[in-house]
């Protein structure tokens, strides 16, 4: 087990230095000067860019920029925004514990809504249950995340004032865009629980189960159910990390402070060491909630080994 | 099925008898073949849905000129006027009519989502066949890198891409399409990884066939089915992300009647005229869904192992 898990860990390393490398080459490439954008509107001699250059660095070569970013990277040095004139690890560290705290709430959104359903669908194969919740997460999984948001603003901000327009910190902000993730994501999670509960409902352990006078509540509940979820379980992981991506559309859509809207406002003001930064944060924890994933997963499942 | 003495009997040459029985057989088992695929398919009302759905689409995106009736660019006097006989649909803040712009988005949307997978697929296949097929170190590089590419959730590598490139339609198909080539590699990497060991491939090198050959001829037509499936549940993909990045600004820029974009438009607008996300939120949605129904039934219907 431990020597597993050492392995996955080492395993995953040369990823992040891919990830690295990727996120560091592609917005090496990001159109517009940042000098330039930095004195936007403002006069100033050729002499003068010239030294700005200097001052950030980018009169080096390029693989001496990565290393050099690297370097400091792992020692939680990203940079300093050029738009906002502070340092990048400051401004992530200030919001992320927000998309944290999103994430968990529609992860355990999705959890309890994508279960129960999928497990009830299949269990009443073919009845109206089953066609209505198929039908609504069908539905559900090919509408747009931004659409979902700005339909449950409209509906709970704008029509009901329930809630208010623009997000905030505390309870009543979260609430919003962790529906709208959380419901989205619950479509996937109770299509995956269903199908996954069919193919367990088919075998021949149950039927052992039920012949040797179990009640039906426990066979399914306490063998079936048991069985079914590890494919879920895998999901649940993807999907944690779906939601780091879905931040970025949610956060902006409710105007919630959080490691997606930076990266949005990043992108828009050409302000490349914040967005390197975020992204590799995304990445990064992506990549470790696969990792604790996967460990789970052959810890709950005995079938499976790893060499 | 004549049995072989009675060909004999006949006084045929047991040669031409055998040739034609061979003939027949064949082209009973492939009729049949496709025929039970065309009745599963048939059978799903769900997948008919959906490519009647998605036909309808691409023949208001086709057709957009004839259909739309105004001009979706073109800047009238009622601005942000409520659905009505004469703007079915609204107008938006600069009079645009909404029905026309959601007309021509069909165009827009479709051709970023068919463009987007054809790169994802180009791509995709090349690397996943490269890897699969030639294995070693070469097959390394191409686990290493899909890694890499999956190390980014959900959007954030299409993000990343598209925010590298610039803003414009044409780079959203980039960065969706380059977003979507770790699905297609990998399943072409898997199916080549398998078939690569099977004996027909090893009578085929015996016989002197090169690469190039074995790969396009032999290995290749065992994942076309897998690729159809895949390529139609990743349209709907694709023309979510594509609407999606832009929603943030990266995508398709005003005035471009782009469904994503007139989302975007219509968010300042929320409180006095819903009409402007409504619409255009409900275009995306039957698209997407007739791509996934679609998709759906051709995975049952053609490839039971992608069966979830």
């Amino acid at each position: 087990m431990t020597k597993y898990i050492l392995q996955r860990l080492f395993r995953s390393i040369p990823v992040i230095f891919g990830v690295t490398v990727l996120v560091y080459s592609m917005l090496e490439f990001l159109p517009g000067d940042p000098v330039l954008y930095m004195f936007r509107g403002a006069a100033i001699s050729a002499a003068n860019i010239a030294r700005a250059r200097e001052a950030l660095g980018l009169d080096l070569p390029v693989h001496i920029r990565y290393l050099r970013w690297l370097g400091n990277a792992l020692r939680g040095d990203l940079g300093v925004s050029v738009a906002a004139s502070r340092p990048v690890f400051e401004l992530i560290v200030t919001v992320f514990p927000q998309t944290i705290k999103l994430t968990l709430f529609s992860i355990v959104v999705a959890v309890l809504l994508g279960m129960p359903a999928g497990t009830v669908a299949a269990i009443k194969q073919n009845s109206w249950l089953d066609t209505l919740s198929m039908v609504f997460t069908t539905v559900g999984v090919s509408m747009p995340l931004f659409w979902i948001g700005l339909l449950v603003l409209w509906f709970f901000a704008v029509q009901h004032r329930w809630f208010p327009v623009a997000g905030g910190y505390g309870w009543k902000g979260l609430i919003l865009p962790g529906l709208t993730m959380g419901v989205r994501s619950s479509c996937l999670i109770a299509r995956l629980t269903r199908s996954s509960m069919l193919e367990v409902l088919r075998q021949d352990y149950l039927t052992t189960a039920r012949a040797k006078g179990l009640a039906e509540r426990v066979v399914l509940l306490r063998h079936a159910m048991k069985n079914a979820l590890i494919p879920v379980l895998t999901v649940v992981g993807l999907q944690i990390g779906w939601m780091l991506g879905g931040a970025v559309i949610v956060e902006s859509v409710f105007a919630r402070p959080g490691i997606g809207q930076l990266t949005v406002i990043a992108i828009q003001a050409h302000d490349f060491p914040v967005v390197q930064g975020a992204i590799l944060l995304a990445a990064v924890t992506y990549v470790s909630v696969n990792l604790v994933v996967d460990v789970c997963y052959m810890h709950l499942d005995p079938r499976i080994h790893y060499e | 099925m004549k049995s072989g003495g009675d060909c004999l009997a006949g006084g045929e040459k047991p040669g031409v008898a055998l040739d034609l029985e061979v003939a027949e057989m064949a082209t009973n088992r492939r009729v049949s073949e496709f025929s039970i695929i065309f009745r599963q398919f048939k059978r799903n009302r769900g997948a008919i849905i959906g490519l009647c759905m998605l036909v309808l689409f691409v023949l208001c995106g086709i057709f957009a000129e004839f259909l739309a009736p105004f001009d979706p660019l073109e800047l009238g006097s009622d601005l942000l006027a409520e659905p009505s006989s004469k703007h079915l649909m609204g107008t938006d803040p600069m009079g645009r009519d909404m029905l026309s712009r959601i007309l021509f988005g069909a165009r827009i949307s479709l051709t970023v989502g068919f463009i987007a997978v054809g790169i994802a697929i180009l791509v995709g296949t090349t690397i996943g066949m490269i890897g699969g097929y030639f294995g070693g170190r070469a097959d390394a590089i191409v686990v290493m890198f899909l890694d890499v590419m999956l190390a980014f959730p959900g959007l954030l590598l299409a993000l990343t891409i598209a925010a590298t490139l610039g803003p414009s339609l044409r780079n959203v198909m980039i960065a969706v399409g380059i977003g979507n080539v770790p699905t297609f590699a990998r399943v072409i990497r898997s199916s080549a990884l398998v078939e690569k060991e099977r004996e027909y491939v090893i009578a085929a090198k015996v016989i002197g066939c090169g690469h190039g050959r074995i790969i396009v001829r032999h290995i290749f037509p065992n994942s076309i089915a897998s690729l159809i499936v895949l390529a139609t549940l990743n349209i709907g993909w694709a023309i979510l992300s594509a609407a999606s990045l832009s929603f943030l600004g990266l995508g398709a820029q005003p005035p471009t009647p782009e469904w994503g974009n007139m989302a975007s438009t219509g968010r300042e607008y929320l409180h006095r005229a819903p009409w402007l996300i409504g619409f255009p939120g409900l275009a995306i949605m039957i698209t997407v869904l007739a791509a996934n129904l679609l998709g759906d039934g051709l995975r049952d219907a053609l490839d039971p192992r992608l069966r979830m």
